[in-house]
């Protein structure tokens, strides 16, 4: 029998609400309210509820990670969780690439652009300069805990400003190549 | 009104004179090449870190002339320390000639110190700029792209990825800052600094 069994035969609102939840909080521990909610809605004990929840989020994993069949799906588990698991797998897949590893990643840039007037080595100059600061997100490295993230400022005159742009520049000539 | 216009004052250390009072007893063509030092080290051609560079440099000049070496970089040191001055307080090329007739150089020797003032005036000015203080200049930028094929949650992604390494000279060394962006941020932030370029253009022209 299967461990889902009695969620198929839940409304499906209430069904929807679960998948949601619980591919939401994939990454962590299932709460201990969730897990009491579950458990009032459908009767079981604790440790019902939670192998039901594991195993919800078994089936989204494999769905999204793989191509999915809905035939087979419905076949196997009813027609209610087929149809939520079709109604999310786009999004569910969306938030797997936007959460995938990586380097830092960028967040937001901003600039602003200095004239400098007068310095030590002169009274009267105008020399114009750009700040760029980038907000960048560091990878979380503690479980359920967001990862920190930090500026980076720096400062562009006429020159490395050129030299910058026209090596991005480049990047997109070759990034619309390959496109 | 200031007697020398390069300092804004009338008494300039003794040093400083006699270096000048060396220079004027020079023999002309040592004199040139000098000069052309001075202004070499002052558009950033010569490195001023290798002190041992210079020394090679002027140690013949030094035997031609019968001065010892060390006198010799005092003179350039002066001239340096006289066009940075003429720069700091952007002073009229006339200003600049009264300046070395008071220092007591003869015509001549006036006549090339302002033809090369003149001939390389935005060099050394760019070059004297160029040591203003700015905050973490970005030294270098390193970029790759890929496309992520496959992860952990999704077999098969496809999503193009790029990478910047920045370098940035933060006082203290240099440091290697990296970022990831998305295609989008890439274009976003490609967009925002040809902005930021056209602002400066439009200060620039």
């Amino acid at each position: 029998m299967s461990t889902l069994e009695s969620l198929q035969k839940s409304p499906p609102k209430f069904v929807e609400q679960v998948f949601l939840r619980v591919y939401q909080t994939r990454l962590d521990e299932p709460s201990q309210d969730f897990v009491d909610m579950i458990a009032e809605q459908l009767q079981e004990d604790e440790q019902n509820t939670r192998s039901i929840i594991n195993e919800v989020l078994k089936l989204i994993s494999v769905c999204v990670y793989d191509d999915y069949d809905e035939e087979k799906l419905q076949k196997k588990h009813g027609d209610v969780i087929a149809a939520v698991i079709t109604k999310h797998i786009n999004r569910w897949r969306e938030q797997a690439v936007d959460t995938q590893v990586s380097l830092p990643q960028l967040i937001d840039s901003k600039w602003r652009i200095d004239i400098k007037s007068a310095s030590h080595v002169s009274t009267r100059m105008a020399a114009p300069t750009v700040n760029v600061q980038l907000l960048v997100q560091n990878p979380s490295l503690k479980k359920g805990v967001l990862g920190s993230s930090n500026a980076v400022n720096f400062e562009l005159n006429v020159e490395t400003l050129e030299t910058m742009l026209n090596g991005m520049i480049k990047i997109k000539d070759q990034l619309s190549s390959i496109k | 009104m200031a007697r020398y216009h390069f300092a804004a004052t009338d008494q300039l250390p003794q040093e400083l004179l006699d270096d000048f009072q060396l220079a004027q007893s020079l023999p002309a063509d040592v004199f040139k090449k000098i000069v052309q030092a001075a202004r070499q080290i002052m558009t950033g051609e010569t490195e001023l870190s290798t002190i041992e560079s210079i020394t090679e440099q002027l140690s013949p000049l030094a035997q031609d002339a019968g001065v010892p070496t060390l006198k010799l970089m005092n003179v350039v040191r002066s001239l340096i320390m006289l066009l940075q001055g003429s720069i700091k307080r952007n002073l009229k090329l006339e200003t600049l000639i009264e300046d070395c007739e008071t220092l007591g150089l003869d015509d001549e020797r006036v006549k090339y110190v302002c033809g090369t003032w003149k001939k390389y005036y935005v060099a050394i000015s760019k070059g004297v700029l160029s040591q203003t203080l700015s905050v973490n200049p970005l030294k270098d930028l390193d970029w790759r792209f890929g496309v992520t094929a496959s992860s952990s949650e999704l077999s098969s992604v496809g999503r193009t990825f790029l990478q910047l390494k920045l370098t940035l000279d933060q006082g203290d060394g240099l440091k290697d800052v990296f970022v990831e962006l998305t295609l989008n941020q890439f274009y976003d932030l490609l967009h925002q600094l040809e902005s930021a370029k056209q602002t400066l253009d439009f200060f620039t022209s």
